[in-house]
């Protein structure tokens, strides 16, 4: 016969999955960069929001930072749509990759900031 | 936007010292004792990091009135950052509170858990790879401190209050910190 689980025992399971549950943190990085894409989605209609990566990936493989850093993000936030047009930001960031770090030699594929 | 909610916390605080009492003080504040509700909402502003985020709070508290005034609370934010994320923030905590006639005076510590919905990824949404890109979302705990002032009361200890908040809560695991204050108005029996 199957052991009978106490309710705080099941409580107490309940509250693990919830706390860990989803979430990757508040990472000031991917904060700022989310925010440079909002500005940058309201300047550019025609940029797709998939085509912008903010998300900070870290595991068994490369590690992928998001597509802007703090400081590039909070350059994008400070132009306004007709700084963003005059630059062809919107062209440009429209295929931009994420920096790569490589665990296996440490390399990092960087990319051409493009704010300032 | 910091100005905008500062000036309201000037205003709520100016109405409040201005406000006429409905009576004598000893008898429409007198030391009420047992079960206690209030709901409370208004405007708020929060900061995380460099970021400001203003917000629309409300808060439900239960508990009693002793020689002090003990609450459980749990209430909930909505709103957006500068950038329009839309943010939410629920939470649960406490009250301790001096009771200092139509001054209430409190702190309490809560736990908390906040949604920060990506630009890139409409909510929900599902990625280009079909996994779910959940938000920017992260729990937290933090102290809270309160002072409310009673507008009006009735016979029955019923009393409609302006409250200014601060709240500060570090989340998990980055130790980030949301901070800022809370403008309320609320309703208390």
């Amino acid at each position: 016969m199957a052991e009978q689980r106490s309710p705080w025992r099941i409580a107490a399971l309940s509250l693990v999955v919830l706390a860990t549950a989803g979430g990757s943190g508040l990472r000031e990085d991917e904060l700022e960069c989310e925010q440079a894409a909002a500005h940058l989605l309201r300047c550019c209609p025609t940029l797709h929001p998939g085509a912008l990566a903010c998300q900070y990936e870290t595991g068994c493989g490369p590690t992928v930072e998001t597509t802007f850093s703090v400081p590039e993000s909070q350059c994008i936030q400070s132009l306004s749509c007709e700084q963003i047009d005059e630059r062809r930001l919107c062209e440009r960031v429209a295929d931009l990759d994420p920096p790569v770090v490589h665990f296996d030699d440490g390399g990092t594929e960087s990319r051409y900031e493009v704010c300032p | 936007m910091r100005r905008a909610a500062f000036c309201l916390a000037c205003l709520l605080f100016a109405r409040s010292a201005a406000a006429e009492p409905a009576g004598d003080d000893s008898e429409l504040w007198p030391e009420r004792r047992g079960f206690s509700f209030r709901v409370s909402a208004g405007p708020a502003f929060r900061q995380l990091y460099s970021v400001p985020i203003g917000l629309g709070e409300l808060e439900m508290a239960f508990g009693a009135l002793t020689s002090v005034g003990w609450y459980g609370r749990v209430g909930g934010l909505l709103g957006a950052t500068e950038q329009g994320l839309v943010t939410r923030q629920l939470y649960v905590g406490t009250w301790a509170e001096a009771l200092l006639g139509r001054w209430h005076l409190g702190v309490g510590p809560q736990v908390s858990r906040i949604w920060i919905w990506r630009a890139t990824r409409r909510p929900p949404s599902w990625d280009d790879a079909g996994s779910f890109i959940e938000p920017l979302a992260a729990w937290g705990g933090g102290l809270s401190a309160l002072s409310s002032f009673d507008l009006f009361a009735d016979e029955a200890g019923r009393a409609t209050y302006v409250a200014l908040k601060a709240s500060a809560d570090v989340h998990e695991p980055n130790g980030a910190v949301l901070y800022g204050f809370s403008g309320l108005v609320g309703a208390r029996y």
